[in-house]
């Protein structure tokens, strides 16, 4: 491109002297537009930072091999142990133990949740009681359970259940009683039915407190039935963790842990796609 | 145009007094005496704290502990009902409902054709064709508005009560706001000929605005809420905002708030 100079002085050459429209081009410096970096890549940085590092440790035995062990001897003991040991049988135990207890946990809290948010009368009766008690953290509650329920499966659905239902209710319940006013009074002068209001107005309008308390209670019952397995009976992943300290079988451990791990972050993130689905409305942050 | 003169809504010696026999004893509204007939168009224009919203909420049926009388067709009002809309200052539309659903939820009865008819009428009314399927946090202010003012109308009610509809909106979309409310309730008049024609009740702080669309101007004061004046606006439509009634007339309601132009002469003709 030339430069405005030329254009200017090749006009001049030529002589004319009648009006001539000079078309001026400026080369500005142009300022390098920065390459955009994926989001994803950016994302990656970290974890491959840390997989270096972990090589590098256990190349150099900084540590000693047996708390860090080599990545390849965990990725063999991983095939192990699907192979030749129980994996996924465990697995399938902690999964669906959890899910049965979720589910009742959701049920309950629901159904608490709104009995509170909507009747006065539930919310003065139930409420300061329900707080008492919530007060005590779930798993000091544990002992007792294992006093009335025993070790094994029954215990460990109750266990989770009750710890989903506190969690719930009282999402619900405040997704409830934060509802705005000025929704209802619309619906009142719509001459919508108690009844009518909940179902159209209170419910969506308290909906997305209602699904953040849902999907952080599934990433707890989790959490809450690995602990459950960790403290008794012979099977899940809870019993693997607990098992393999016991044998001081730190490969297995790091299985174990990698894999409850993966498990909740992607528990987690399919209901964070379910929550863009069903509230497209909103204008979500992640 | 103008309905019969029969009392249509009637205020008698109307309080209303919150927090009573508490320290916090306000008294909203105090002794307000008003007959309003059908059809009318009337604006609430008052300071701050004068009870205005106060007053359209008691007609509305959202306040009901008031002393007094507050009648409408001879019977006392005591709860909200589908013959008299509101509209809110903000637009209160249902953020999880589309537009039409949103206008749709006045919609209290009938058949899914009948329904549709309606709401895409009322749309359509409201200059708001091709935005049904949008959600309120795509519309702009005077909209989503709009929008308000058809679900509100949508059930076609007896009264329409607007508690400053166009106060958060920019000076140009309200001038243009200001035409198609008189264009809405010109329309509803003429669209029912029988005696259905709707009433209008609208608080405003804007006195040119309350001098381009009313029939009568309540003046409120305020501490306690007061009824101070009332001044028929007998000009004919549609008016025109330079002309020398309109001027003289906003001339005398701003006088009542001392805000009137110095006046270096006047005449009478």
């Amino acid at each position: 491109m030339p430069a405005a100079s030329e254009i200017i002085q090749s006009g001049a050459a030529s002589g004319s002297r009648a009006f001539q429209v000079t078309e001026h081009v400026v080369s500005y410096p142009v300022r390098k537009t920065r390459r955009k970096i994926p989001k994803i890549v950016l994302q990656l940085v970290v974890p491959v930072i840390l997989f270096a590092f972990w090589i590098l440790v256990t190349e150099k035995e900084w540590i000693k091999p047996y708390f860090i062990p080599r990545l390849e001897k965990i990725a063999v003991r991983f095939v192990e142990m699907i192979r030749f040991e129980s994996l996924l049988d465990d697995f399938w135990v902690s999964f669906h133990v959890m899910l049965i207890g979720y589910v009742l946990g959701v049920t309950l809290g629901l159904i608490q949740g709104f009995m509170l948010g909507i009747s006065r009368l539930n919310d003065t009766l139930f409420s300061p009681t329900l707080n008492a008690i919530r007060q005590v953290p779930l798993l000091a509650w544990f002992p007792l359970f294992v006093l009335f329920f025993g070790i094994n499966t029954p215990m460990k659905v109750v266990f989770i259940t009750v710890g989903v239902f506190v969690h719930v209710y009282l999402n619900v319940y405040q997704g409830i009683r934060a509802v705005n006013k000025e929704y209802i009074e619309v619906a009142s002068v719509f001459e919508y039915t108690r009844w009518q209001t909940v179902r159209r107005v209170i419910f969506p309008a308290a909906f997305p407190a209602i699904y953040t308390g849902l999907r952080l209670a599934a990433s707890f019952s989790w959490g809450y039935v690995v602990f459950a397995e960790m403290m008794n009976g012979r099977h899940g992943m809870g019993w693997i963790l607990n098992d393999a300290q016991e044998l001081l079988d730190a490969p297995r451990l790091y299985v174990a842990i990698v894999i409850i791990g993966f498990f909740g972050f992607f528990l987690d993130y399919l209901l964070g796609l379910l929550e863009k689905r069903v509230m497209h409305w909103k204008r979500q942050p992640i | 145009m103008k309905a019969d003169t029969e009392s249509f809504l009637v205020l008698k010696n109307l309080s209303m007094v919150f927090n009573k026999g508490t320290t916090q004893e306000v008294v909203a509204l105090q002794d307000v005496n008003m007959d309003i007939a059908r059809g009318e168009f009337i604006s609430i224009i008052g300071t701050s704290g004068c009870g205005k919203t106060t007053l359209l909420r008691i007609i509305a049926g959202l306040e009901t502990e008031y002393d007094g009388h507050a009648l409408l067709n001879g019977k006392p009002i005591i709860k909200p009902g589908l013959d008299r809309g509101v509209i809110f200052q903000d637009h209160r539309l249902l953020p999880w409902l589309t537009i039409e659903k949103n206008v749709g939820f006045g919609l209290r009865n009938g058949s899914k054709a009948y329904r549709a008819e309606r709401i895409k009428t009322h749309i359509n009314l409201v200059g708001l064709t091709g935005f049904e399927k949008s959600f309120p946090h795509q519309l702009s202010g005077g909209m989503a508005q709009r929008a308000a003012i058809a679900r509100g109308l949508v059930n076609e009610p007896d009264v329409l009560l607007l508690d400053e509809p166009l106060g958060a909106l920019d000076a140009l979309t309200r001038m243009h706001m200001q035409k198609e409310l008189e264009r809405i309730w010109k329309q509803e008049e003429q669209a029912d000929k029988t005696d259905n024609a709707l009433t209008m009740i609208m608080i405003t702080h804007d006195v040119e605005e309350a001098v381009y669309l009313s029939d009568r101007i309540v003046i409120m004061s305020a501490r306690p809420g007061k009824l101070k004046r009332i001044i028929p606006v007998p000009l004919a439509r549609p008016r025109d905002r330079d002309s020398f009634d309109f001027i003289k007339i906003k001339d005398e309601l701003l006088e009542e708030f001392h805000l009137q132009a110095e006046k270096y002469f006047s005449y009478t003709i």
